[in-house]
Order: C-alpha cells, then sequence, then structure tokens
C-alpha cells in the first residue's frame, strides 16, 4: 500500500475506525460513539462495511483503518467468550496494525477500556499510552469521545451529547424492530444509524 | 496520545458519504420525525397538571360532577 507520492491512499481526516466489541452489551456504547462522534463532524467506520465471507478480508480491514485519519479502540473484553470459551484476539490485533499505521503516517489512535489500570496488565506492551476510561456507560464514553476529538471553543456540552445519544438509541431501536434483529451490529443497520445521528445531529445545530 | 483535531464534516458531506437512496433517506427521516414526537409527548406528560396525576385529578372532578 502506497502511502506518498502521487498513487498515495487517500486519507479522510475526518474518518475514525471503530474497533469495538460486537456484543449485546456494547450495543449502547457503540450508540454513544456513533452520536458522540458525530456530533463533533466525524464519521465512523467499522468492519461491519468489510464482507466477512469476502477474499483478502485483512487487506480490506487495513485499507479502510488507514483511510481512517484516526481510530478508537475498547480494549474492555478481556474475557473468554463464545461457546467455545476463547479469548478474542481480533481487537488487540486490529490496535496492532493501527500502531504500525501510526509509525509511518498521521493517524491517531485512542484506547479505550472500562476499568482503570486493567490495561497495564492485559496489554503492557502499550504502557505510556493512558487508556480513556469510560466505565461501561454511555456517558462515559461520550466523555472520551470529547477527550480525544473535541475542541475546547467548538466542543458541544456533555447533557446535549446525552440528548443526541438518547434520541439515536431510541431511533435505532426502531430500525432493529423493523430488520427483526437484535443488535445495531449489522452493515445496513450500521449506515443508517450514522445517518440518522447525522440527521439528529444537524437538527440539534451541532453539525 | 493528543487530540485529533480535524475541520469538522457537514451533514450533507456525512450523508452523501453514506450513499443512502432518497426513499431509504426518507424512511429514516420518518422514523426520527416519529422518535422526537413520542419524546415530545412524554415532556407534556410530565409537565404539571398534565400526565397520568392530571389525569386522575380530571376524571375525579368529572365523577364528583
Amino acid at each position: 500500500m502506497d502511502f506518498s507520492g502521487p498513487s498515495a491512499l487517500k486519507i479522510n481526516e475526518q474518518s475514525v475506525f471503530l474497533n469495538v466489541p460486537f456484543d449485546p452489551e456494547y450495543s449502547s456504547l457503540f450508540i454513544a460513539l456513533i452520536a458522540g462522534l458525530t456530533a463533533l463532524g466525524r464519521k465512523p467506520h467499522c468492519v461491519l462495511e468489510v464482507p466477512s465471507d469476502g477474499r483478502n478480508r485483512l487487506e480490506r480491514i487495513f485499507g479502510l483503518i488507514a483511510s481512517c485519519g484516526a481510530s478508537i479502540h475498547d480494549l474492555s473484553r478481556v474475557g473468554l467468550s463464545g461457546e467455545l470459551k476463547v479469548p478474542r484476539f481480533n481487537m488487540p490485533f486490529e490496535l496492532g496494525i493501527t500502531y504500525a499505521l501510526s509509525q509511518i503516517t498521521s493517524h491517531g489512535f485512542f484506547v479505550l477500556e472500562e476499568k482503570a489500570f486493567r490495561l497495564q496488565v492485559s496489554l503492557s506492551d502499550l504502557n505510556g499510552h493512558d487508556p480513556h476510561i469510560h466505565d461501561g456507560t454511555q456517558t462515559g464514553v461520550l466523555r472520551c469521545v470529547l477527550d480525544c476529538f473535541g475542541t475546547p471553543a467548538k466542543a458541544p456540552s456533555l447533557s446535549v451529547l446525552e440528548t443526541l445519544t438518547k434520541r439515536l438509541a431510541k431511533t435505532a431501536l426502531r430500525l432493529q424492530k423493523g430488520h427483526k434483529t437484535e443488535g445495531p451490529f449489522h452493515p445496513f443497520l450500521f449506515q443508517q444509524i450514522e445517518w440518522a445521528a447525522a440527521n439528529l445531529a444537524r437538527r440539534q445545530g451541532l453539525i | 496520545m493528543t487530540k485529533h483535531i480535524a475541520p469538522p464534516a457537514t451533514f450533507e458531506q456525512i450523508s452523501q458519504s453514506l450513499g443512502l437512496a432518497p426513499e431509504e433517506m426518507e424512511f429514516l427521516d420518518g422514523v426520527i420525525e416519529k422518535v422526537l414526537k413520542e419524546e415530545e409527548e412524554e415532556e407534556e406528560a410530565l409537565k404539571p397538571g398534565k400526565g397520568r396525576e392530571g389525569a386522575t385529578f380530571e376524571a375525579k372532578k368529572e365523577s364528583k360532577s
């Protein structure tokens, strides 16, 4: 992949790649991330945009991350999951890819955690990069988004972002019911939720 | 990592990048309208003299007369 010269990959500075767990418990935090980022004029992206059975999946994931100006990596899920009770390596793996990318491009990355001081144990190689702690709450996630992307002069208040998140959560729930799905982690739904977030943000005069 | 600063995208830019069909955007706009209307009704119901307590009071008044 070319990072310089005329054929260089086009990087969208407003795009933010979300490397987060896709499980029911994370749904509300995922909605908060989309709401908060969109309110700040950012465009969230995630692997839902990459077909799971497509060829060259890893290459396409890398391409997607590389096309984003920044990324968020939530490493809260450190336990065993699924029927096989195995840890999920995708998120730390994608963080590793991103770290390498940040060494050769201007890509900025932020690490989120639910609990303070846990990352020092689960991923000690990252010591020196303080994670943003969200306590597993939507308000916590919004605070993290403001810390990472908010500009002091223009950033909306936390309560304004909470209102947007509440509205987006209700909208997402209606869309999920319509599509007969239990969570927002579907490609088409992700797109619709993003558009709804932008629409709601515009109605609140944020973008 | 310091803050990541970039000029914010507008609604039009975000909307265009998603590439949704006009009918789909219209549908989503309708869903949002419903959510906002519901919120407005909930807020209205919470105002003093309205909602369940208010309704009960009105009902009591009517039954007395």
